[in-house]
């Protein structure tokens, strides 16, 4: 599923200048064709937590940035460990449990 | 839903003041995406927001306190949070940003590791070879696939076209869209997407055409069926119409005692079959549109023209 700009201010609820805003400032980074921004699930989503941040959580813009900043870096490093967990899922299990006893960890399930 | 006074945690006398800072207290702690790893938590978001909703409202409040509504039925609808997309094809641009250093953050793990394996497990002063410490220490990493999408009307995908998307950091690609490409169908960039480490290949870019349904046409696999309509004349004296297709208008004889749910083919009018190469054909349906007949004349020369002229339709159908 796809949005454009107008389907994105209703579904989240905030002003125009607002999302003129968010994408100006980079927060959110729709893609870009010849008629105009493309929003995907990811950016829909993506401008209900900004929304959220800056109405409900009352984060001042200046400090929005840092909040998402935190979050994205969070993103990426649960996938980086993702990543890891799943390469040491598929060694051989003797070199699986002698990872894990270097990590005082038990079985990854 | 529990009283919401309770799950705020305030009293009943609370003022708005009092009630939104209590809120937004609890909303910092329990928003689902301030918890990525939390499955749970949004259970517990959701019910914090319904109680919000009611107790924010000074008018549904009033009715709560009178005991004119209850909690039940007054929760927020169900709704995704961008941590459920942050590790998706889309949400790597955001995280996108941070695996830039993706490499840079495995080859310290690894050098760690290294050196971890040579001295053992290393305790503070051990021997410890830095970031990109040791010789020959380059670490190659291919860089990521990159997924975007790209809605293309009808006709661009039928007959192919070329398109340039602008990427979230400005750079640009030129997207070729083969004749035929299908709604949902994976293009593939090779070497377009994330950038990779120590001299290693850039990932793949995959753009997702989602294909815009059009106002007239449709498609059947390589075919493209089209409704049109045509007057009385037409139809039973037969005439010669201009009609649309994906590559221009051209024009269609339509015999004398056409009907409504005739079809006509435009050989090769279709849409290219991208296994097979060959082109489909296009299918225009008829369909008679009575004039409005004004003057009633037309009225005039049926009922002159029905004398002796009954026939059967309904029993031909079936319907009798």
């Amino acid at each position: 599923m796809s949005w454009r700009f107008e389907q994105i201010v209703t579904l989240v609820g905030c002003r125009t200048p607002d999302l003129e805003a968010w994408i100006a400032e980079q927060w959110i980074r729709p893609v870009r064709d010849d008629s105009g921004w493309i929003f995907a699930e990811a950016d829909l989503a993506r401008a209900r937590l900004i929304r959220d941040l800056v109405d409900d959580l009352a984060i001042d813009s200046e400090t929005v940035p840092v909040v998402l900043s935190l979050i994205d870096q969070n993103h990426a490093l649960r996938r980086q460990l993702h990543d890891i967990l799943a390469a040491i899922g598929a060694l051989p299990p003797s070199t699986r449990e002698q990872i894990m006893r270097q990590l005082g960890l038990g079985e990854i399930s | 839903m529990r009283d919401p006074y309770e799950i705020l945690g305030v009293a009943k006398n609370a003022s708005a003041d009092e009630i939104k800072k209590a809120y937004r207290k609890l909303a910092k702690k329990l928003h689902p995406d301030l918890n990525p790893g939390k499955k749970e938590i949004e259970a517990q978001f959701k019910e914090v927001g319904g109680a919000y909703d009611i107790l924010s409202d000074s008018e549904k409040r009033r009715r709560f306190d009178a005991g004119e509504i209850d909690a039940a039925g007054q929760e927020r609808p169900q709704r995704q949070y961008y941590r459920q997309y942050a590790q998706s094809d889309d949400g790597m641009r955001y995280s996108g940003d941070f695996g830039g250093d993706e490499a840079g953050f495995a080859e310290d793990l690894f050098a760690e590791m290294f050196a971890r394996a040579r001295g053992g497990r290393a305790g503070p002063g051990g021997p410890r070879g830095g970031p990109g410490g040791g010789p020959g220490g380059g670490f190659r990493m291919p860089g990521g696939d990159a997924t975007y999408m790209l809605e293309v009307p009808f006709v661009e995908a039928a007959a192919g076209a070329r398109r340039r998307l602008t990427l979230p950091d400005g750079k640009t690609l030129d997207v070729n869209i083969p004749a035929g490409t299908q709604d949902r169908q994976m293009l593939r960039l090779k070497g377009q997407g994330h950038p990779g480490h120590g001299g290693a290949p850039a990932g793949d870019a995959y753009i997702e055409i989602h294909v815009q349904p059009h106002a007239h046409f449709r498609r059947k696999d390589s075919d493209v069926h089209l409704d049109v309509p045509i007057t009385l004349q037409e139809a039973v004296l037969g005439g010669r119409i201009d009609v649309p297709t994906i590559d221009g208008r051209v024009t269609l004889t339509v015999p004398p005692g056409s009907n409504t749910g005739s079809s006509l083919r435009l050989k090769g009018k279709g849409i290219v079959d991208q296994r097979s190469g060959q082109r489909g054909d296009q299918y225009v349906h008829l369909s008679v549109v009575l004039p409005e007949d004004k003057d009633g004349a037309l009225k005039q020369a049926v009922e002159t023209w029905a004398e002796g002229h009954d026939y059967d339709v309904r029993g031909k159908a079936g319907l009798k």
